[in-house]
């Protein structure tokens, strides 16, 4: 990356230091010498009004279909941005002098990358110019992509994503069609022929004037946008096209549910990476809710036509968990029904809302839907009284009980992936060291801090795994003596003493996410808080720590972790720096196995030819319908893409795999042609020679050689395993200002 | 967590005034006990309390084996040695200071001021009367006992000398008799083993696990014994440096350990509340000698051999028989068997006193209710630094609740029950000691028709606690006066309303740290207890007691408006000054004439701002009933009672951190 910076240096003309409209990714290339700057912004594309920015912006989208076309790797679009970028106002000439230096550039990369590119054959040959669908920096939005792209490869996350969505996109359409069936205002409510059905929906639609999607909470609309998002990306990666995909669709969902993200300011990428788990964490737990709710519904239907509608109404009452204001009309409707069950029972039961009817002029409805209770009930879950989380908890810290609650069975509606994916469960546990009584706190956590360690320098390159496993157990797992100044109150003895704290991990969450602590403050004149540059090694395997395993040997401890992505901080400062992300590429096709969740949406779903399709769901994938016609070219013979189904072939027989039509939609499709070579699957079925007109997918049990994309905003490039060391390497040879700060592993087994 | 702070930076520590309230004779431990030594000659049990009180049993009698107390220090006391044959006393404390006791008597001596942490454990070379402190400063120092004994007020420096090396907290510390070697046990886990002739390091033993808080040397000093929190007992050779034997009896830390004459066997006690001896050469033959009611501390044998006393965190000493060597060892038959103890009572009991657990101090700032390990529930008066009543075994919450009143006091101490005794820590920073102003009255402390007079807590109790103190500097008295002669209507010191019990232990010492010096208040008149105070008293306790300046008054700022529905329309917001004892009756009298205009302007109305006392007036007490009867004041919708003093309404109708607004309202 030197070799290339220092390239751009020369074939700028000016050296004038990078002004403050600059695309992220273009300036950090600039920034080598480690001159903070600030990340200005394409604000031009989002801002219609900019006209400069808007000539800027069509040369930009001309300069980047002309770099596809140019038979060179993604390297090429890098390249020839950073000299456009400067000259911002010199757009005439602009075009020109990027073509020119384009080729150049393009050629002179492949030079200076020879060593990573030349492998990926790729690089000279193929269409397509990026391993898999890139993302556009929107302005300071690198946090963002690096967090899109780390989050893609992560193991099952995609897949449980697009299941959220789905069972979302179904309990959208499900309070549609009620909406539907209801009639007129006015309607006779209290005809009890047809009252049972009629009158709660009649009610439903005095109460509810608006459509579904206005029902919809900011956190519910954010996580459909990210799913979106990915279908996107998805559709991109079928199509072939590698234009950087503008993910300004889910950034303004977003910003309407964090709006501290509003803006153009930089922002750090693990804040966003827990505001977005904890979006989906929070949708997942609303499907669990509505859900139950569904259930009990379904139960209450079931039972006895006697069945007290205060019970179901205070199941109601119990599974929402906060009313926001915008619920207004729900609240309402909730509180009629209060009023009309309290009516029917003396006592009060504690029922949240309390008394007292809110529509005076729906009391003979009140008389109607009493009569009608279960019809109430029946109906009620699909418009009922959903939860509304309006806060947002960006602390990772959540009750230890809730896991249970919303997990539900392993892969129902309201699946709590992140709970289940990210969290970990820690003990904090603090003993006298008088009377030798132990306390113990437990917490869940979905991310680690770990402070950075200087560790000893070995004069052999490259610590050997084990002894980088330790570094981070000693830094994760820590014990800390309370003494001196700083005593403990020991409730046992009533007064202060010695006391060992110690932090200790109970159970280690599947996708373990560590966040290097980079950021230290420091006590001048001024509190301030600077970066800590400090070389932290990142071992692509890592040794569990968790209680179990501690105690073990290390090469002997049942669980340990892969690297699966890195997320890398490019700057001197904290102020102001650039984000990379490097992930392992996979299309994590065994997630999408023997999925129980899988079921055929008539509706909703485009034609499932065995061509190319898109699958969508029922909130509508705008390209679904166009790509149906599309088929995808295929590259080499035997690498269609991905039906449902899935050839298994072994030396015995070719048999069925089932696989989990989700991966159709927002699934991984990694550019073939660039990973020729480096992808096992194609390698194999390549030798194999089998070529038996559908796609054969080869499930390789020896262990793959891993190929790593290095994700910045629209310039991802492969690297093999080595130059990813490389990367990670404390002297890396092209000695780039990268510090990890976000690390995410998987667990292995 | 709440931290054990100190204040200040450098040597300017602040000084804090505290007391204990309780009674003169302490015949029994009010908490745990620490240690034991025993006095083969004069069959005496000493014992080091956690109510920092050691006492003297005399074991011939023990129906009533109470003989004397020893206080002086001020926080627990962790460890004690019996020297020159039983003639001297050395202890040491979590109040960080060594002292030396002459034993027959049970006075103190001398206190060595040396260590800067608590000082956790004592080491005793019989043959050269050597004793070594060791304590959380990592710290030991050796001390020559003859020297010590020797000090006198006029020749009180000695030198000692320190071993160097502990790298973390010291729990125990051994040394054999001949005082060759001794061994120190900390949170690091390592045995550190040094010459204490030559101060020169000789070994470190690894193996333990945790820490480490009982050590034993054999005579010679050739082999040791270690228990750990661990749960293990280590046998070391210090020849081999290294461990022989490691014994596993116990499930929970072992915190005890005691030796037969000839190191045959060792007795071991801790957290598991069992006592177990153990044959060192074969440990797989032990025998389980009771289970005690609380986790074990110290264990002394009797000089017979034949039984041991026992000290638990329990503050009751028990004597159990120990079994012949020989017999009754079991152990043979297996590891699997579940030992029953081989007594199920102990021999003697010296009896021990409850220990205060919980306190509640009531909103008058002044009576604290408590409840002790024996479930009485008892109430005491902070001011008059007494106990007032013993409710027995009553419910403690429900007594709480019924001695609820609404009304707003300051706080003006801290409560301390480490010593399972009630100390007071007059406040300082936060809790202003001075803050509490109340009326005379309504503390009781005046007859009720008289005058009100405001009267600050903090400052009566100050002046009560040093009543005897006569600063000689001050020369225009009669300066031959001795403390305990002030009856003769001379009293400089003192209030004018009452005394606080003389044995009442008065102490000053750094915030959250050492102590510097105790003493009683009825001895507080005497020469040495003079000058001492002279140099430890703080200046701010000086203003008070001597200078007799008082302290200031606290106010609170309000804002005063009238209320929305009073119809009155006022354009500015009234912002007021005024004491927070001043009742709402004089805001409403101050709204009555100022603001509404009305009543007389004669001469000097007095304001919200007055000082103390009341005019009786009969004028001023005419518009104040007048004021009374037309205008009514509101807090947060809410019409006040008159009585009410602004903080108690500020705090409990408030209850808002920012400025109080007050409402007034013409009453029709």
């Amino acid at each position: 990356m030197t070799v290339l910076l220092e390239e751009n240096a020369a074939g700028e003309s000016s050296s004038s230091p990078p002004r403050k409209k600059l695309c992220l990714s273009l300036s950090a290339r600039n920034k080598l010498v480690g001159v903070p700057h600030n990340k200005a912004a394409h604000v031009n594309k989002n801002n219609p009004n900019n006209a400069a920015g808007n000539d800027f912006k069509d040369k930009y989208s001309k300069l980047s279909t002309s770099s596809t076309k140019s038979n060179s790797s993604s390297d090429v679009g890098r390249g020839e941005k950073a000299p456009a970028a400067l000259k911002n106002s010199e757009e005439g000439s602009l075009l020109s002098v990027v073509t020119g230096t384009a080729m150049l550039n393009g050629y002179l990369a492949g030079d200076s990358h020879k060593s990573s590119t030349d492998d990926s054959p790729g690089s000279d040959t193929g269409v397509g110019c990026s391993p898999v669908a890139t993302l556009c920096n929107l302005g300071n939005t690198c946090f963002l992509n690096s967090v899109i792209y780390t989050l893609r490869f992560a193991p099952a996350f995609l897949h449980n994503l697009h299941h959220l969505a789905a069972d979302l996109g179904d309990l959208t359409s499900k309070q549609q069609q009620v909406k539907v069936k209801s009639s007129s205002l006015g309607r006779n409510v209290t005809s009890t022929s047809s009252g049972k059905s009629w009158s709660s929906k009649d009610l439903l639609s005095l109460a509810n004037s608006g459509d579904p999607l206005q029902c919809k909470s900011r956190i519910q609309v954010a996580t459909e946008r990210l799913h979106d998002l990915y279908e996107s990306l998805h559709s991109a990666e079928i199509k072939e096209n590698s234009d950087p995909f503008q993910p300004d669709v889910f950034l303004h969902a977003l910003r309407e549910v964090n709006p501290i993200f509003e803006g153009n300011q930089q922002h750090d990428a693990h804040e966003l990476l827990v505001c977005l788990l904890d979006n989906i964490r929070e949708t997942c737990r609303f499907l669990a809710d509505q859900q139950k709710l569904a259930n009990e519904q379904h139960m209450a239907t079931n039972s006895a036509l006697l069945c007290d509608p205060l019970e179901t109404t205070v199941n109601l009452h119990q599974t929402s968990s906060s009313n926001s204001s915008k619920w207004g009309v729900r609240k309402s409707w909730k509180r009629k029904k209060v009023s009309s069950s309290s009516q029917k029972n003396a006592t009060s039961n504690g029922l949240p809302n309390g008394i007292g009817p809110e529509h005076p002029h729906l009391m003979n409805g009140g008389v109607g839907t009493r009569l009608s209770a279960i019809g109430i009930s029946e109906n009620g879950q699909s418009s009922s009284n959903s939860t509304c989380p309006a806060d947002i908890t960006t602390s990772c810290k959540s009750e230890t009980q809730q896991p249970e609650k919303s997990t539900g069975k392993k892969a129902g509606v309201g699946y709590n992936f992140v709970t289940n994916d990210f969290e970990g469960v820690t003990v904090l546990c603090t003993t006298c060291l008088e009377c030798e009584h132990t306390t113990e706190r437990k917490e869940t956590f979905c991310d680690i801090c770990v402070p950075i360690m200087t560790a000893e320098q070995d004069s052999d390159e490259g610590d050997l795994p084990q002894r980088v496993s330790e570094v981070y157990q000693a830094a994760i797992v820590t014990s800390e003596n309370l003494r001196d100044l700083n005593k403990y109150w020991c409730e046992q003895c009533l007064r202060y003493n010695e006391a060992r704290r110690s932090v200790r991990y109970e159970t280690l969450p599947k996708l373990l996410v560590l966040q290097l602590k980079r950021f230290s403050s420091t006590f001048g004149s001024m509190v301030c808080m600077s970066k800590v540059n400090d070389y932290m090694p990142t071992p692509l395997t890592l040794a569990c720590f968790c209680e179990q395993c501690c105690p073990i040997a290390e090469d002997q401890r049942p669980h340990r972790y892969e690297l699966f992505g890195v997320i890398m901080h490019l700057g001197a400062t904290i102020a102001s720096g650039h984000y990379v992300a490097y992930v392992k590429a996979s299309e994590n096709v065994c997630d999408y196995y023997h999925c129980d969740r899988d079921k055929r949406k008539s509706s909703s779903l485009s034609s499932a030819s065995a061509g190319g399709k898109t699958g969508s769901n029922s909130s509508g994938d705008k390209m679904g319908s166009i790509l149906k016609f599309f088929r995808p070219r295929s590259s080499n013979s035997n690498n269609a893409d991905v039906p449902n189904k899935q050839h298994h072939s072994t030396g015995n027989g070719v048999y069925y795999r089932h696989t989990c039509r989700s991966m159709d939609c927002c699934g991984v499709r990694l550019n073939r042609s660039l990973m020729n070579g480096a992808d096992p699957t194609i390698q194999k079925s390549q030798m194999n020679g089998l070529d038996i007109g559908v796609s054969v997918a080869v499930v390789d049990t020896s262990v793959p050689e891993p190929v790593w994309l290095e994700c910045d905003d629209e310039t991802v490039r492969l690297l093999t395993r080595k130059e990813f060391e490389d990367v990670l390497a404390p002297k890396p040879s092209k000695s780039s200002a990268l510090t990890p700060y976000l690390l995410f592993y998987s667990k292995c087994p | 967590m709440a931290s054990h702070k100190s204040g200040g930076q450098s040597g300017r520590k602040k000084v804090q005034v505290s007391f204990v309230i309780r009674d003169e004779v302490e015949r029994r431990h009010r908490a745990g006990v620490n240690s034991l030594q025993y006095d083969a000659h004069l069959n005496r049990l000493y014992s080091a309390g956690r109510d920092s009180i050691i006492r003297i049993w005399n074991c011939k009698n023990i129906k009533e084996p109470y003989t004397l107390s020893m206080e002086h220090h001020t926080d627990w006391v962790n460890d004690i040695v019996l020297c020159c044959g039983g003639k001297n006393l050395i202890s040491a404390s979590s109040d960080t200071t060594v002292k030396v006791w002459n034993a027959h008597k049970g006075f103190c001596m001398s206190t060595l001021r040396t260590h800067k942490d608590y000082v956790k454990a004592l080491a005793y070379a019989r043959d050269r009367e050597q004793v070594a402190s060791a304590g959380l400063d990592r710290a030991i120092f050796l001390w020559d006992v003859n020297t010590l004994t020797a000090l006198t007020a006029s020749n009180n420096t000695v030198t000692t000398s320190s071993l160097n090396g502990n790298k973390d907290s010291i729990y125990s510390l051994a040394m054999n008799p001949s005082g060759t070697a001794i061994v120190s046990g900390s949170t690091e886990k390592v045995l550190r083993v040094w010459d204490p002739r030559t101060c020169a390091k000789l070994m470190k033993l690894k193996g333990h696990v945790d820490n480490v808080k009982a050590l034993v040397l054999n005579r010679d000093g050739t082999q040791c014994l270690s228990g750990s929190s661990d749960g293990t007992i280590k046998l070391w050779s210090l020849g081999q440096q290294r461990c022989i034997t490691t014994i596993r009896v116990h499930d929970e830390g072992v915190w005890a350990l005691l030796t037969t004459d000839n190191f045959s066997h060792v007795i071991s006690g801790g957290r598991d509340r069992k006592i177990f001896m153990t044959d060192l050469r074969i440990p797989e033959r032990r025998v389980l000698i009771c289970e005690e009611s609380a986790p074990i501390l110290k264990m002394v044998m009797t000089p017979d051999q034949g039984s041991l006393w026992v000290a638990t965190s329990e503050s009751c000493i028990k004597n159990w028989a120990i079994p012949k060597r020989d017999s009754q060892l079991g152990g043979d038959s297996g590891d699997e068997e579940i030992l029953k103890p081989l007594s199920l009572k102990p021999e003697l009991v010296i009896k021990g006193g409850p220990a205060v657990r919980h306190y509640h101090i009531l909103n008058d700032k002044r009576h604290i209710l408590t409840k002790d390990t024996e479930n009485n529930v008892m109430v005491y008066d902070v001011l008059k630094a007494c106990k007032l009543d013993d409710l027995g075994q009553a419910d403690f919450e429900e007594e709480v609740k019924k001695r609820f009143k609404m009304v707003y006091v300051p706080n003006w101490f801290n409560v301390d029950l480490k010593t399972g005794m009630l100390t007071i820590h007059l406040g300082q920073d936060e809790n202003d000691c001075f803050s509490a102003w109340v009326s005379a009255r309504e503390a009781g402390l005046t007859p009720n028709d008289s005058v009100d007079q405001k009267v600050n807590y903090g400052n009566l109790l100050l002046q009560a606690l040093l009543e005897h103190w006569w600063r000689p500097i001050q020369l225009d008295e009669d300066t031959e006066c001795q403390g305990d002669q002030q009856g003769t209507g001379q009293t400089r010191g003192g209030n004018e309303y009452f005394s606080v019990p003389g044995h009442t232990p008065v102490i000053f010492s750094e915030v959250g740290g050492r102590t510097l010096y105790r003493l009683l208040v009825r001895d507080a008149g005497g020469e040495t207890e003079g000058v001492l105070l002279n140099e430890t008293v703080p200046p701010w306790v000086v203003d008070i007691v001597v200078e007799k300046n008082l302290p200031k008054f606290i106010k609170i700022p309000f804002y005063l408006q009238p209320h929305v529905t009073s119809g009155v329309k006022s354009l500015k917001k009234d912002r007021l000054i005024a004491n927070d004892f001043i009742q709402v009756r004089k805001v409403a009298e101050h709204v009555y004439e100022k603001v509404l205009g009305a009543g007389s302007e004669s001469g000097s109305v007095a304001g919200p701002n007055s000082p103390g006392t009341e005019r009786t007036d009969p004028e001023r007490q005419e518009t104040g009933s007048i004021a009374e009867d037309r205008v009514e004041l509101l807090c947060n919708d809410q019409v006040l009672d008159y009585n009410m003093d602004l903080r108690t309404v500020r705090h409990f109708i408030w209850k808002s951190s920012a400025d109080l607004t007050l409402y007034y309202r013409p009453l029709k």
